[in-house]
């Protein structure tokens, strides 16, 4: 009997296996593989005439360039990089929270119907909706020039100055990231118990009071998370920039996604551009690991 | 009485702003539109038009009849079918086995798949630059069959949790029954268990035609021009040396409808198959 279960056990166990193989073969060999690789390739001076498996081994030559040659871009990539975060990531919570907070009124007539069609833009592909906001931006025949055009304002240059595209950036960023921010920052408000409201009315909380004293601790949690996540997202913005006009002008606003992508798939240079996105891999998991962990210790002091 | 006044005014106040807010935030959308149905001369003013004054079907008897609309429209359908149906092939069974069996390190696999979807995202372009390294080793570049494994690939960690959790809340007594009664394996899986996780399904489904429709970066670094998926020809379009805005808005309008009616139609199903899978895990 002992005998039989034992049986059917291995049996059972070797059907698990072999459901599971091909979708784990799939997943090691196109997804895992690719990035263990490309430490690999980090240390070699892969480049477009060699690309398809003739590069060698060169140590740490790569990393050195990187971080010490002088004319390097790593820390002006960077600083461009961290700049838009500084930006980026207060715009879309000061948005996500004052579309929630405006949004979970009761009194708002066809609330329910308002918001799922603003939540719409969530739905079209990001890389399309950059392209229409690069038309919008458009020196000739974009509305928003037009708009200032019609109220006598001269038009603006948007894409084709380094300050300039640098706001556009945000408020692409703003626009692509509102959907998502609102919507969590809305459900943790609805997930608040009215009846607290009621109770700190009639103990004489002032709206203000409410809000610094019952919302904002109890919606603190996911929006913490949702700042992480954000923050990372603009910290590896790629589509906007690529997108709206390639990083530029004249490479300066290239973030490191962009920069990388760049060095390797326009200008060839396969190592070094892995040995950079190796080193920015480092800093985006540490960031997020210290944001997750930071995120729990606050909300396990107020529990 | 002051104070249903006072409700009466804040209710008119808040619904006005909620409507202005909303046309702004839609207002790139309805701008699209406009410049499709624009004579490209048009376009050029310098005030601001809310409504056309002049209105033609040009753009749209062009992309049907002049443009590459329909080669793009035809690899990018070919990308997201074959991606849907990698993904289902690949995941459906290892969520069922997840779900239903106990084996050496599963909770090991679980777990990794988990910190992957976390954190994989730091690697994007460093995974991107390796990968082609790889696939130009393996003269696999230019592929819309591997371009659409690779993308089945990356569905495979989320989506067998999504469905492994879905498959959790299905009551083991069915499997019971159905192997009983002399049911393979397989037959259980089709006949009892598909129908039942329908909506974990569709949602996985769903997903993955989105994700395979609408991503541009992979696809634009490994296929050629006779390759090119819709967002990848609409970018080429675009970077070219004069657009032309009013094509390029009616190719927009046709790519972004399928996947905006597509959501519209399972949002229902969505909700379902995300409360009882993952989220709710």
């Amino acid at each position: 009997m002992v005998e039989k279960e034992r049986t059917r056990g291995a049996w059972e166990s070797r059907i698990a296996f072999l459901l599971i193989i091909p979708s784990l073969i799939i997943f090691l060999f196109f997804n895992l593989y690719p990035i263990i690789y490309s430490v690999f390739l980090a240390f070699t001076n892969a480049e477009f005439t060699n690309i398809a498996g003739r590069y060698s081994f060169i140590g740490m030559e790569n990393f050195a360039k990187l971080l010490f040659h002088p004319d390097t871009r790593f820390y002006y990539v960077l600083g461009r990089t961290a700049l838009f975060v500084v930006t980026s990531v207060p715009l879309k919570v000061l948005f996500g929270l004052g579309l929630a907070v405006i949004f979970n009124s009761r009194l708002i007539k066809g609330g329910k119907i308002l918001r799922s069609l603003l939540i719409l833009p969530w739905t079209i592909p990001a890389m399309l909706s950059i392209l229409v906001w690069r038309g919008l931006f458009n020196l000739d025949f974009g509305a928003i020039n037009q708009m200032l055009q019609s109220w006598g304002f001269p038009r603006v240059n948007w894409l084709q100055d380094t300050t300039n595209a640098f706001i556009v950036y945000n408020i692409v960023e703003v626009w692509l990231a509102y959907p998502f921010m609102m919507t969590v920052i809305l459900a943790a408000l609805q997930s608040v118990p009215p009846e607290l409201y009621d109770s700190a009315r009639v103990d004489g909380a002032g709206t203000w009071q409410r809000l610094r004293y019952i919302t904002l601790p109890l919606i603190f949690r996911p929006l913490w998370f949702a700042t992480i996540l954000t923050s990372s997202a603009s910290f590896q913005a790629f589509l906007v920039p690529f997108v709206l006009n390639g990083g530029g002008p004249a490479r300066t606003n290239e973030m490191v996604m962009v920069y990388g992508y760049k060095e390797a798939f326009q200008l060839g240079n396969y190592g070094y551009a892995a040995a950079f996105m190796v080193i920015i891999s480092l800093i985006v998991t540490a960031f997020m690991l210290a944001g997750m962990k930071a995120g729990k210790m606050a909300g396990e002091e107020e529990s | 009485m002051k104070k249903r006044m006072l409700t009466l005014i804040l209710t008119v106040l808040l619904t006005a702003s909620a409507v202005l807010i909303v046309v702004i935030f839609l207002f790139p959308i309805y701008w699209v539109v406009l410049s499709s149905i624009r004579p490209y001369g048009s376009l050029f003013t310098t005030k601001f038009e809310l409504i056309p004054s002049e209105v033609t079907w040009e753009a749209y008897t062009w992309l049907i009849f002049e443009s590459k609309f329909f080669l793009w429209l035809r690899n990018s359908l070919i990308v997201s079918i074959l991606t849907v149906v990698f993904t289902l092939v690949l995941v459906i069974p290892s969520a069922y086995s997840f779900s239903r069996f106990k084996f050496f390190g599963k909770e090991k696999f679980l777990y990794g798949y988990l910190v992957f979807t976390q954190f994989a995202g730091g690697m994007g372009i460093a995974g991107l630059i390796a990968l082609y390294a790889i696939l130009a080793y393996l003269n696999l570049l230019n592929s819309l069959f591997v371009l659409a494994l690779i993308y089945a690939a990356g569905n495979v960690p989320f989506n067998t949790w999504l469905l492994k959790t879905y498959f959790d809340t299905i009551p083991r007594d069915f499997d019971e029954a159905a192997l009983v009664d002399g049911a393979s394996y397989f037959n259980l899986i089709v006949d009892v268990l598909l129908p039942i996780a329908k909506p974990g399904i569709a949602t996985v489904a769903i997903f993955s035609f989105m994700g395979a429709w609408g991503e541009f970066i992979l696809a634009q670094t490994i296929l050629s021009p006779e390759n090119y998926t819709l967002p990848v020809g609409l970018y080429s379009f675009v970077g070219q040396f004069e657009t032309k805005w009013n094509y390029f808005s009616a190719m927009a309008i046709l790519f972004a409808v399928p996947v905006v009616v597509m959501y519209l139609l399972a949002q229902r199903y969505l909700q379902m198959g995300l409360a009882m899978g993952g989220v709710k895990k």
